[in-house]
């Protein structure tokens, strides 16, 4: 990627999904934007000798995990009640309450664990891809991975049951 | 439940929830991107080639002030040698620390 025509490319084909990735994961748009935008910057003042735009796409993909997990140590180093609250109402609009319930649901999974759902079923990441983009060891995404969707699992029927109840 | 049929389950609702669209701004221009990552491209090639000259100003200042004192040291044989030492080292610390604040 060594012209802008190119980048400008590979950008639009891949910086709508990165950012949904992004902001569900860490669930508040605001710092998502900035984790993005910093994703490709990186890309483009170190860049990888990939010429596959799919191994590149991977690539900024763990680029950006890595700088969620800077995110997270930097909240955890600051984090206190009031930030949560910011951080709730700056992931979705109150009038939407699918979207709301939805991403309420996706925020009861551990951090990682929706790194690794989100990476397994929308980008359709295999176990060595999530291995390489979290840094952890491919026999791990596989265990990781079937606990995730496990509680999600759970997550779901509970919230079918409740849904379910009389009010 | 089996785990197939929590696959079915949870793969559904992932689709579902990836459909939705993410409230943010618009995403910025491509362009916008490839011209700061450029400039900050600039920025360190500038500092890359500018810092020997930096340390080369901060030893100007040092042995000019060494010199200085040792001026000072020769001229004055009433002046106590370790008051002189002293001043001086305080002075190139004060001169390299102002540099650096400078340049950052």
């Amino acid at each position: 990627m060594t012209d802008e025509s190119s980048f400008e490319a590979f950008y639009r084909q891949t910086a709508a999904p990165l950012r949904a990735y992004v902001v569900r994961v860490i669930g508040s748009a605001t710092p998502a934007d900035d984790i993005v935008q910093e994703a490709y910057l990186r890309l483009l003042r170190a860049p990888p000798s990939i010429a596959d735009p799919l191994q590149r796409r991977a690539y900024l993909f763990r680029v950006a995990s890595n700088l969620i997990h800077d995110y997270w140590r930097r909240q955890r180093r600051e984090r206190d009640a009031a930030d949560r609250e910011t951080s709730a109402a700056d992931t979705v609009t109150p009038d939407m309450p699918l979207r709301l319930d939805m991403a309420r649901t996706f925020e009861q999974l551990r951090p990682q664990q929706r790194q690794l759902m989100w990476l397994a079923y929308v980008e359709g990441a295999d176990h060595r891809e999530i291995a390489a983009a979290l840094g952890l060891r491919e026999r791990s995404v596989r265990v990781l991975l079937h606990r995730a969707r496990r509680k999600l699992a759970t997550l779901l029927r509970q919230r079918e049951t409740r849904s379910g109840e009389p009010r | 439940m089996s785990d197939t049929r929590d696959d079915e389950l949870v793969a559904a609702w992932m689709r579902e929830l990836a459909a939705l669209p993410v409230e943010t701004s618009p995403l910025p221009d491509p362009a916008y991107i490839w011209w700061k990552a450029q400039l900050l491209e600039q920025w360190e090639a500038q500092r890359t080639a500018l810092a020997p000259l930096e340390w080369g100003e901060r030893a100007q200042v040092a042995i000019g002030l060494g010199g200085a004192a040792v001026l000072l040291a020769l001229s004055s044989p009433h002046l106590p040698t370790i008051a002189t030492a002293v001043l001086v080292l305080t002075a190139a610390l004060a001169a390299g620390w102002w540099r650096q604040s400078l340049s950052r």
